[in-house]
């Protein structure tokens, strides 16, 4: 192509003037010293023996499906979390812990999170679901849906129990009655418009009915409802948009109305009014601007907003006086305080801070002085509920209690309780140094008759229990159910073995049989196979084995913290011997996780407790050659975990199985 | 005088005029759709603000139907999407917010004092001449007012009609595609005597958009479907144009646009989805110039406008048991401006507008506002060969009145605009360009009377713009006929940045003045066409941008999690586009790419609100021949080629591979 020298010219130093001209503009764009972000850290990092965790609900926002559960070990003083595949960027950490457990998330605007017995409740408002929880694991027991004859979501609110049922109010003027054992809605009872919370008092069901979808027009009622007919039988008359209501343990019901929302202050027209549950009235209005309240040990602790700052001030319930204006004495502000809850292990008071609604929360305790401990990031947005979990029995936790799933027949001693190594070995019953065989007995005891779980740790480890009588066998018929903590697709099956006590003695030393479960004849179920635990050198360090076979390995190390070996044995190793059943986990590479399937019949913790698959017949009962023995009742029960697999991802660990109780099926 | 300015006087006397202020309103038929883009490409490049230009032909390539389709081919501009083509889609240019984005059709605005911001998946491609995206004015100086008013313009030009020897053109075409897309059109132009011209259009348009998606959960990970994602529209236009001797000219439109459309949702474990949308629009509007020799020009504009909303939930649970709100608006607006061109080089004007805003809704205790807004503006410019500076101030004086309750104050300001450029190397098509501005946007409706969020004494929202960039074209002979590149440095702060503002209650918020935004970032564009022999022409461009859009809001009023200096939500550091289409004898081909580096859900940018980047990819081919005298378009189109439900906008997925097909009509 012709050119003229004059045009090189101009064109090189046109090239040079492009380069400088960009190099130059780049240059200015990207001048920035003061364009650091400074990253807020997690807060504080608190410890304590009392008790063992926390769990906090973060709703998150509307429409953005990031409700989240997150769980804070007080054991070892930190958040849980773990690496979820599913976020984009380099850095994966999630404190997702519902997630962590289950694979899945909680959904959209969860409203409040409960514990009752040895399960967690968690309301998720926007999804209309009910997330039911293995209160120790986290793990899914099941999902309730709550939707409408017309496809629509009931946006259910607040969560309240009694007995053996649980109640949900929902925003469609409902409540459900649910039963905690079956999971199944048993009946809608009709209240007021948009039930906001809701709580058990004298035998009766106590809701708010705010009516705040209608902001010119509010309700103003609190409907109460009969347990026994579960029907309405009155309304009371409050203030406008009634909200947070809770009663102590001697029936002082309190109730807080918002009042209209007044536009030109800001400001809302708060009361606090006090119900006798009695004559269900009205008994007196206090002028007292409380938004939201928590009552425990007698006392309400109350915050409110003023025109500059929150204050919390704390009321006696039995007399409704206000026995501290102000319980923060340090100077600690909050930006929003979400929700306020007691810690029952300690007493300490918790506060929410849901800070400005569209970043983390932070949540802050304070010791009853009034003084501030420690403050933690509440790992997700808007956190609106705190749940503890302790190894100590409760007292006068209004949500928890004892739940008998069967007012007769139970569990009334643990003989033995010897499990394999494993991540939920010293923590479900948590050891204590000093505690021995004995002690430790007593505490799987104290969980079963809870119906709280208990670990056999790996391969082998056994728990023997016997009853305050008898389990009968009937002729033809599954005779009880060995409750776990088996959903679908994660089994972690144990043999039932039974025993009789022909000598009278009351100690488990007579013939043992074994109920002869579905894998009995597989010909790669191995029938005497020994495994052997050895102590590690640190609690941190994963527990190696071997077995018989020239086998080894190691029960890897997962999130939990303490150490895998029994703590209270004496040995640096201890041999199990038992029968093998084939390895039930296998990789779903269409699903991306591991799946641990389910045997058909005939084994703990193989299959969910409310299914057949937990039954067991004793008339399954063979000998040590495999002969059927006819048994016409049983003393005695052994589970024994009966898989050696270890499962290659950090949540699931070795399969072990769980025991959470007994039951004969009447 | 002053030396320099003596200097610049001397200069302009001796040169001839130049012919930037002719009217583009002569066309034949038969022009090369290369050489139109190559005048426009120019034309854009000498433009002392940054400026971006699509015309018919370039969107064709695109397969672009909505208008937001094409606007996401620009450097700067970030298309805030819900997905689908029901879903509702606003342009932030230069990370400003969509609201600082003004809509001009034809000359005049188009505006929604109710939420500030314009749906740009209304307006269909169909009969567009041209899309502008200007970081101010380029059409000449005889604008109105309002044209000024806006940190951004997009300019929608309506093709005017061609007759080559005969009365009557008749444009047909209609298109079908995936998930049930149908869309037909019909327009008519009609020659009334020599002077005048009349065009008569319409279109429907009808999605089922129920696409499926992927909803990730984890384990729980399910397919679903895109239900209650329908939309139905209708629109119908009628233009007049008139040119008359004596530099008159008149263009009047009557426009109409009707749509009814779900709004779907994508929660974890509720499907239900039941919300629908209804959408009217109307408006009359004409546009009188006259130019008096070539010293003094004069042009009025009027438009009278009514819009209309209807929101309905089926499922609420208030006492009524549904929500059912409507929303009406109206406005008026008139607009005279004059230029006088003293020198050849110099030419000033004067522009007043009046507008009127109405709103009302069934809203409980909805104030009823009417704001009366006047504009003045004065502007100068001087065009040389080598040097363009052009220098405006507007005057915005606003005065509202309510039926109920308080009414926002009246506002006045002014707002400033400078803007060079600069040829400093005579035989090279080489140019620098400087650029300030300062506008601002006056708090909406919403933002001042929204039941709870509503904050009455809300002061405008001001954005300042600096740019200075150089643009460098060259046109070798061989088989590269042209290319061009541009490149710019900018700087915006936006103050007094109207966000929400939670109170003491989640479920009261208000709109407060604290936000402020720094934005620094560098906007590239380049562009190469290809003659090959044998009549095949190629052409490639492509965009770039990188910004560093902070969130300089004081930590005061957010002590933990402060989001000081995080990047604001949805706004990515990287993003560009790129184009490349190919002219045979027989077949035209197009692909074109919009990519976008990751970005933040939230306005704390922790990794949990990392969204992934994506990019997509849509081809297109198409073939024009002649039937008799009828001249016939087949086009077929494969959009989002890779299919990922990628989402612009948290948990509003993006349909996946979609085709469509269409054939256009001429006689």
């Amino acid at each position: 192509m012709a050119r003229r020298g004059g045009g090189q010219l101009l064109d090189m130093s046109m090239n040079k003037t492009l380069a400088s001209a960009i190099i130059a503009v780049c240059a200015a764009s990207s001048l920035s010293c003061d364009d650091e972000i400074r990253w807020d850290t997690g807060g504080d990092t608190p410890v304590s023996t009392d008790f063992a965790g926390m769990y906090i609900l973060c709703e998150g926002l509307y429409n953005m499906n990031n409700s989240l559960l997150a769980y804070y070990d007080f054991t070892s003083g930190t958040m849980l979390s773990f690496q979820d595949p599913g976020m984009n960027g380099a850095d994966k950490t999630s404190h997702d812990f519902f997630k962590m457990v289950n694979g899945r998330r909680l959904g959209d605007t969860a409203n409040d999170l409960q514990r009752y017995g040895s399960k967690l409740w968690c309301v998720v408002n926007v999804s209309s679901q009910v997330e039911v929880m293995d209160l120790h694991s986290g793990r899914s027991l099941g999902q309730i849906p709550l939707f409408g004859a017309d496809g629509a979501g009931r946006q259910p609110r607040s969560i309240a129990f009694s007995g053996s049922k649980a109640y949900v109010c929902n925003f469609d003027g409902t409540v459900a009655m649910i039963d905690t054992a079956s999971l199944a809605v048993e009946r809608y009872a009709t209240v007021g418009r948009n039930p906001d919370e809701l709580c058990v008092a004298a035998g009766k069901l106590y809701v708010s009915n705010s009516g705040g979808l209608d902001e010119a027009n509010p309700d103003n009622t609190v409907s109460v409802i009969d347990l026994t007919t579960f029907t309405e039988t009155k309304r009371i008359t409050v203030g406008y948009n009634p909200g947070a209501i809770g009663a102590d343990e001697a029936g002082n019901l309190y109730v807080v109305s918002r009042g209209r929302y007044d536009y030109a202050s800001g400001e809302y027209d708060c009361r606090l009014h006090r119900i006798d549950t009695q004559a269900d009235t009205v008994v007196a209005t206090m002028d007292v601007p409380v938004m939201n309240f928590c009552i425990a040990g007698g006392r309400a602790y109350m915050y409110s907003y003023d025109s500059e700052h929150e204050t919390i001030k704390v009321m006696d319930t039995a007399t409704g006086t206000i026995i501290n204006d102000s319980f923060v004495k340090d100077g600690t502000t909050f930006t929003h305080a979400y929700q306020i809850a007691v810690n029952p292990y300690t007493g300490d008071v918790y506060v929410a801070d849901a800070q400005n609604y569209t970043v983390n929360g932070t949540v802050t305790c304070f010791g009853q002085d009034g003084r501030r401990k420690f403050t933690i990031d509440a790992c997700g947005i808007n956190p609106n509920s705190m749940v503890f979990v302790g190894d100590k029995v409760q007292a006068g936790d209004g949500g928890g209690g004892t739940v008998p799933d069967d007012e007769g027949f139970h569990i009334d001693r643990v003989l033995d309780y010897t499990p394999g190594a494993g991540q939920f070995v010293n923590q479900l019953p948590p050891y204590t140094t000093g505690d021995d065989a004995a002690a430790m007995r007593a505490k799987c005891l104290d969980r079963l008759s809870r119906g709280q779980l208990v670990s056999l740790g790996g391969f082998g480890g056994s728990i023997t229990v016997g009853f305050d009588r008898p389990i009968i066998n009937k002729e033809g018929e599954c005779d009880f159910r060995v409750l776990g903590n088996a959903i679908d697709g994660s089994a972690e099956p144990g043999i039932v073995m039974v025993a009789r006590d022909d000598n009278g003695n009351g100690l488990p030393d007579d013939e043992w049989y074994e109920l002869r479960g579905s894998e009995y004849d597989n010909p790669a179920t191995l029938r005497h196979y020994a495994v052997t635990y050895y102590r590690p050198a640190a609690d941190t360090e994963p527990v190696r084995w071997t077995d018989d076979m020239g086998g080894e390995g190691y029960i890897e190390r997962t999130i939990h913290p303490q150490s895998f070996y029994p703590g209270w044995l004496t040995a640096d190793s201890y041999t199990l011997t038992g029968e093998r059943l084939p390895d039930n986990g296998t990789w779903d590479a269409a699903r991306g996780m591991w799946v641990m399937a389910a045997y058909a019949y005939g084994y703990a913790d193989n299959q969910p407790n409310s299914g057949e698959g937990s039954c067991m017949d004793i008339d399954w009962a063979v000998n040590a050659d495999g002969e059927a023995v006819r048994l016409d009742a049983v003393d005695f029960v052994r589970i024994v975990t009966a898989v050696n697999q270890q499962i290659p991802t950090g949540l699931v660990g070795e399969l072990s199985t769980e025991v959470a109780g007994i039951v004969p099926i009447e | 005088m002053n030396r320099p300015a003596a200097l610049l006087l001397a200069s302009c006397l001796a040169l001839p005029a130049l012919p930037s202020e002719v009217a583009d309103s002569v066309r034949t038929v038969g022009i090369d759709a290369v050489t139109v883009t190559a005048d426009r490409r120019a034309k854009d490049l000498r433009a002392a603000v940054p400026t971006q230009a699509l015309d018919a032909a370039e969107m064709r390539s695109l397969g672009a139907l909505q208008l937001s389709d094409a606007v996401k081919m620009m450097g700067g501009a970030i298309i805030k999407d819900y997905g689908g083509i029901g879903g509702l889609k606003t342009v932030s240019v230069r990370s400003l917010g969509a609201a600082h984005t003004g809509v001009v059709l034809d000359g005049v605005p188009v505006t929604d004092a109710q939420t500030g911001q314009i749906d740009l998946g209304r307006f269909a491609l169909d009969g567009v001449e041209s899309i502008t995206l200007s970081g101010g004015q380029e059409d000449g100086i005889l604008m109105s007012a309002r044209q000024y008013a806006s940190a951004s313009t997009l300019a929608i030009k309506t093709a005017r009609p061609a007759f080559t020897g005969k009365a009557v053109n008749v444009a047909a075409s209609v298109k079908g595609g995936s998930f049930g897309f149908v869309n037909p059109s019909l327009r008519l132009d009609g020659r009334l005597g020599e002077r005048l011209a009349l065009s008569v259009s319409g279109d429907y348009t009808h999605v089922r958009g129920d696409y499926p998606y992927r909803q990730d959960n984890g384990s729980a990970t399910v397919e679903r479907r895109r239900e209650n994602s329908d939309i139905d529209s209708w629109h119908v236009e009628a233009n007049l144009f008139g040119h008359f001797d004596g530099g008159r000219e008149l263009t009047a439109k009557a426009y109409y646009y009707a749509s009814e459309r779900g709004l779907p949702t994508n929660i974890l474990y509720n499907e239900f989805a039941g919300q629908r949308l209804w959408d009217r629009n109307f408006f009359l509007q004409g546009k009188y110039t006259r130019r008096y020799g070539h010293r003094w020009a004069l042009s009025a504009t009027g438009k009278w406008n009514r819009s209309y909303n209807r929101y309905y939930d089926p499922v609420v649970y208030n006492a009524k048991g549904y929500d059912d709100e409507r929303y009406r608006q109206d406005e008026g607006y008139v607009s005279a401006a004059v230029s006088y061109r003293p020198l050849e080089c110099l030419s000033l004007s004067l522009a007043t507008d009046g507008i009127v805003n109405a709103m009302n809704a069934t809203l409980h205790g909805f104030a009823v506002p009417v704001r009366y807004t006047l504009l003045n503006v004065l502007a100068a410019r001087y065009v040389h060969e080598r040097l363009t500076v052009s220098a405006s101030v507007l005057s915005t004086a606003t005065h509202e009145t309510v039926h109920r309750g308080v009414a926002a104050p009246g506002r006045h300001r002014f707002s400033p605009a400078v803007s060079l450029s600069a040829k400093p190397f005579g035989g090279e098509d080489f140019r620098i360009r400087l650029m300030y501005k300062d506008v601002f946007r006056l708090p909406t409706f919403n933002d001042l009377y929204y039941g709870t969020v509503g904050t009455r004494t809300l002061l405008p929202e001001k954005a300042m713009q600096l740019d200075g960039g150089i643009t460098w074209m060259k046109q070798p002979r061989g088989w590269v006929s042209r290319w061009s590149v541009t490149a710019d440095a900018f700087y915006n702060r936006v103050t007094d940045k109207i966000v929400a503002v939670p109170t003491k209650n989640l479920f009261i918020w208000s709109m407060m003045n604290i936000g402020r935004v720094d934005v620094k970032g560098v906007e590239t564009t380049a562009e190469i066409q290809f003659d090959f022999p044998g009549r095949v022409a190629a052409t490639v461009s492509g965009s770039y941008t990188w910004q560093r859009a902070l969130d300089k809001t004081s930590s005061d009023e957010m002590p933990y999690k402060a989001t000081f200096n995080h990047q604001i939500p949805y706004t990515p550091h990287h993003s560009g586009s790129v184009r490349a289409s190919i002219a045979l004898p027989w077949l035209n081909l197009g692909w074109t790419m919009v990519a976008s580096g990751e970005r933040f859900c939230n306005q704390y940018n922790s990794p949990e609100y990392r969204l992934d980047g994506y990019s997509e990819h849509n081809l297109t081919a198409w073939r024009e021949f002649t039937l008799r005298a009828v001249r016939m378009k087949v086009q077929a189109e494969v959009l989002n080629v890779g299919g990922d439900n990628y989402e612009v906008v948290k948990n509003y997925p993006m349909p996946g591979r979609q085709w469509r097909a269409g054939v256009v009509v001429n006689y």
